[in-house]
């Protein structure tokens, strides 16, 4: 049996570093002694999970075993990025200098990447079942 | 004269395998700001377009060719899974 790993494990696993993300980003005081730095870690884990999460996410899409499946793993990967977009857009003013802006962005990269993907996919099943002229497409099996 | 039916372009399984192999690299890429990915989506569409305007454009005015597309994408996508 080929052990799998469902979105919402993904999400699971992304919640720790967003969290923390989020709670020392609000704790923090940027003029305060050390606290770029401590923060700036918290966003190189963040990011890691955000690339991760994607990488998994085109992995499980691929591997999926229908188009409905395919589908709501995009739409939950573009969920995973909406928190993250959310936790970040108040902390990349806060902190514009530990990399938080480039997560940000990068976060709406991964986001219209998902939700493109995840539309995409929508269309396909819809246009499966509109009818083709006979002999316009190769028969499958 | 009538144009006989068997001298229209149809989308052939070489078509669709070639497809296939753009739509993964682009679909399912580990990264989608990757140039790579950027440029397998374009040559995707660039084909997909070009096999609408010989296939059914002139013949089927009823498909449009966001439906052809999609139904490009379907026939992409089960390739790829069934392969795996």
């Amino acid at each position: 049996m080929r052990a799998s790993i469902s979105m919402s494990d993904l999400a699971e696993a992304a919640k720790s570093p967003l969290e923390e993300l989020r709670t020392t980003g609000e704790k923090l005081d940027p003029k305060e002694r050390d606290s770029c730095a401590v923060f700036g870690r918290c966003v190189i884990a963040a990011e890691t999970a955000l690339k991760m999460a994607y990488k998994l996410a085109a992995m499980s899409a691929k591997r999926s075993q229908s188009l409905e499946e395919e589908a709501q793993i995009w739409s939950d990967m573009s969920q995973l990025c909406d928190s993250m977009i959310g936790a970040l857009k108040a902390l990349k003013d806060k902190f514009p200098r530990e990399g938080t802006p480039e997560l940000y962005e990068l976060a709406i990269d991964y986001k219209l990447a998902s939700e493109k993907r995840s539309s995409r996919t929508v269309e396909a099943i819809q246009c499966q079942s509109i009818p083709m002229p006979e002999g316009l497409f190769p028969r499958t099996t | 004269m009538s144009e006989h039916p068997d001298a229209r372009r149809t989308v052939s399984a070489d078509d669709i395998g070639s497809l296939a192999e753009l739509y993964d690299r682009f679909k399912y890429a580990d990264d989608p700001g990757s140039t790579q990915c950027r440029e397998a989506e374009i040559a995707y569409d660039q084909r997909v377009r070009e096999l609408y305007e010989q296939c059914v454009e002139p013949y089927y005015k009823s498909i449009s060719f966001f439906q052809f597309r999609g139904r490009i994408d379907a026939e992409c996508a089960r390739q790829i899974k069934s392969n795996q």
